[in-house]
C-alpha cells in the first residue's frame, strides 16, 4: 500500500494540511503580540519625530484607523493602517503603513505626509527580510536613501531616478530600492483615493 | 554496530558528532550568527527547538510515510516547526529575532536537521530520536555559544547575554567612542580563523587522548 500513487498524494497532503491548520493557529496567536511590538517601539518612535516638528498634538497611535482595500489574488482581505495627525480638530498630517513585495518578502513602510505643504514628512521600514548588507540597509534610518525622502513633494508620485523620479536607488540593491518606492507610491495613490475615509471621522 | 543507549545518543552529540565541527555541517549560521554569545546560543536554541520536535515526529511517523516521498514529508514537518520558531520569537524576543534575521527562517535548510532526519529519525524509534535530536542539538548550541564568546570578547571586550533584558558584561573596558577592540574578530573573515582554531585544538585533544589509549 505504501507504494502506491493514492497513498503518497494522501500522506503528503495530509500532512500539508496539517502544517497549514497549525502555523494559521501559531500565526493568529502571535500576530497581536507582534503588531502591539510593533507599534510600541517603531510606529511610535517614528511618528514622534516626523510628526513632533509639525506640531501634531493627539493621540496618533490610539487615532489608528484600519481601512479595507478589497482582496489580493489569493483572496486574503488587504487593510491600510492610517494614523491620523491632528492639530487641534484638523487632520494636518496622516502617515499610512503599506507593503510592496521585495527581493526576500514583503517590505512594509510607514509613510508620513504632511497635508498643509504637499510633502514627506519622512518613511521608515517597519518589515522587510532583504539580502544583508544590501537591501537590508532600508531598516536602517541614517541610510540616505531613507533620509532622502524628508521634504520631498509627493504631489506629483513619487519615482526613483531610473524611473524618470527624484529618488536615488540603493546600488545594488535595486528590487528593494524599486519595492520600497512602490510601496511609498501605493501610500501616495492611496492617500488620494480614500482621501474622503482618511480625512474622515 | 553495538546498540548505542539513550545516554549515549544524547553525549554523542556533545563531542564525538558535534556538528559544525564533527559533523561539519550547518556552518552557514555557525558563521554568520556567532557575532556575539547571545547570537550564538539563540541559533542553538532554535535550532535544537526545531531538531527535537521534527526528530521525534518523524520517529512518531516512520511507519506511515512512504519511502518515495519521504523527503518532501520531511521538510513539510520541517519547514512547519522553523516558521513555528520564527513567530514566536518575533513576537517574544524581538530583539533577538531581529538581530538573527534571515537565518532563523534558513534553519529550514541547515543540513543538520534533514541530515538527522535522514539518517537517524527515519530509522530509530521516538525516543532515540529524541536523545539524538537533544543531544546535536545542545552541541551546536555549545559550540556556537563557545565560538560567539569568543568572538565578541576579542572583538569588542564585552559579552551579551540577552540584550533585550540589557543582561551582558564588559569584561575589557575600551576608551570613550571606542566601538571595537579587534575588529577582525566579529567580521566574517575572524569567524572562519576562529572556527579553523576550535577544529584544531578537538584534533589535537583527539590525538592526544587516541594515543594515551
Amino acid at each position: 500500500m505504501r507504494d502506491q500513487i493514492w497513498y503518497m498524494i494522501l500522506v503528503l497532503g495530509l500532512a500539508g494540511a496539517i502544517a497549514g491548520v497549525a502555523l494559521a493557529g501559531v500565526k493568529g496567536m502571535t500576530d497581536p503580540v507582534i503588531e502591539s511590538y510593533t507599534l510600541e517601539q517603531k510606529v511610535k518612535p517614528s511618528l514622534e519625530k516626523f510628526f513632533g516638528p509639525a506640531g501634531i498634538d493627539n493621540d496618533y497611535i490610539a487615532d489608528r484607523v484600519k481601512l479595507e482595500l478589497g482582496k489580493d489574488d489569493l483572496g486574503r482581505m488587504q487593510r491600510l493602517t492610517v494614523f491620523k495627525g491632528k492639530k487641534g480638530a484638523e487632520v494636518t498630517a496622516v502617515a499610512l503603513q503599506t507593503a510592496a513585495s521585495g527581493y526576500g518578502g514583503d517590505l512594509t513602510v510607514l509613510t508620513a505626509f504632511d497635508l498643509v505643504n504637499g510633502t514627506i514628512l519622512g518613511v521608515k521600514t517597519l518589515d522587510q527580510k532583504e539580502t544583508m548588507g544590501l537591501g537590508a540597509r532600508t531598516a536602517d534610518d541614517t541610510e540616505p536613501f531613507i533620509q532622502q525622502w524628508a521634504g520631498k513633494s509627493f504631489e506629483g508620485g513619487v519615482a526613483l531616478k531610473s524611473n524618470g523620479g527624484e529618488i536615488d536607488a540603493i546600488s545594488g540593491a535595486t528590487i528593494s530600492s524599486t519595492a520600497f518606492t512602490e510601496a511609498v507610491s501605493k501610500a501616495v495613490t492611496l492617500l488620494g483615493e480614500r482621501n474622503a475615509e482618511i480625512m474622515g471621522e | 554496530m553495538a546498540k548505542r543507549t539513550l545516554v549515549q545518543e544524547f553525549t554523542k552529540g556533545l563531542w564525538e558528532q558535534i556538528p559544525p565541527f564533527r559533523l561539519v555541517l550547518g556552518l552557514c549560521p555557525t558563521l554568520a550568527v556567532t557575532k556575539s554569545l547571545e547570537g550564538g546560543w539563540g541559533m542553538g536554541v532554535a535550532t535544537t527547538f526545531v531538531l527535537v520536535c521534527s526528530n521525534v515526529l518523524i520517529a512518531l511517523l516512520r511507519p506511515i510515510i512512504p519511502p518515495k516521498v519521504r523527503v518532501p514529508v520531511f521538510i513539510v514537518i520541517i519547514a512547519t516547526f522553523v516558521v513555528i520558531v520564527e513567530l514566536v520569537m518575533k513576537a517574544y524576543t524581538p530583539a533577538l529575532s531581529a538581530s538573527l534575521g534571515v537565518f532563523i527562517p534558513l534553519i529550514v535548510v541547515n543540513c543538520i536537521i534533514l541530515g538527522r532526519a535522514e539518517a537517524f529519525a527515519s530509522k530509530n524509534g521516538v525516543l532515540p530520536s529524541a536523545a539524538d535530536g537533544l543531544g546535536i542539538g545542545l552541541g551546536f548550541t555549545l559550540a556556537l555559544a563557545v565560538l560567539g564568546s569568543i568572538r565578541e570578547l576579542v572583538g569588542t571586550g564585552a559579552l551579551t547575554v540577552f540584550s533585550q533584558a540589557d543582561l551582558g558584561l564588559r569584561i575589557i573596558p575600551l576608551p570613550e567612542g571606542q566601538e571595537f577592540l579587534f575588529k577582525f574578530m566579529v567580521d566574517p573573515p575572524g569567524a572562519f580563523v576562529m572556527l579553523g582554531v576550535m577544529l584544531m585544538l578537538m584534533n589535537i585533544i583527539n590525538e592526544r587522548q587516541a594515543k594515551a589509549a
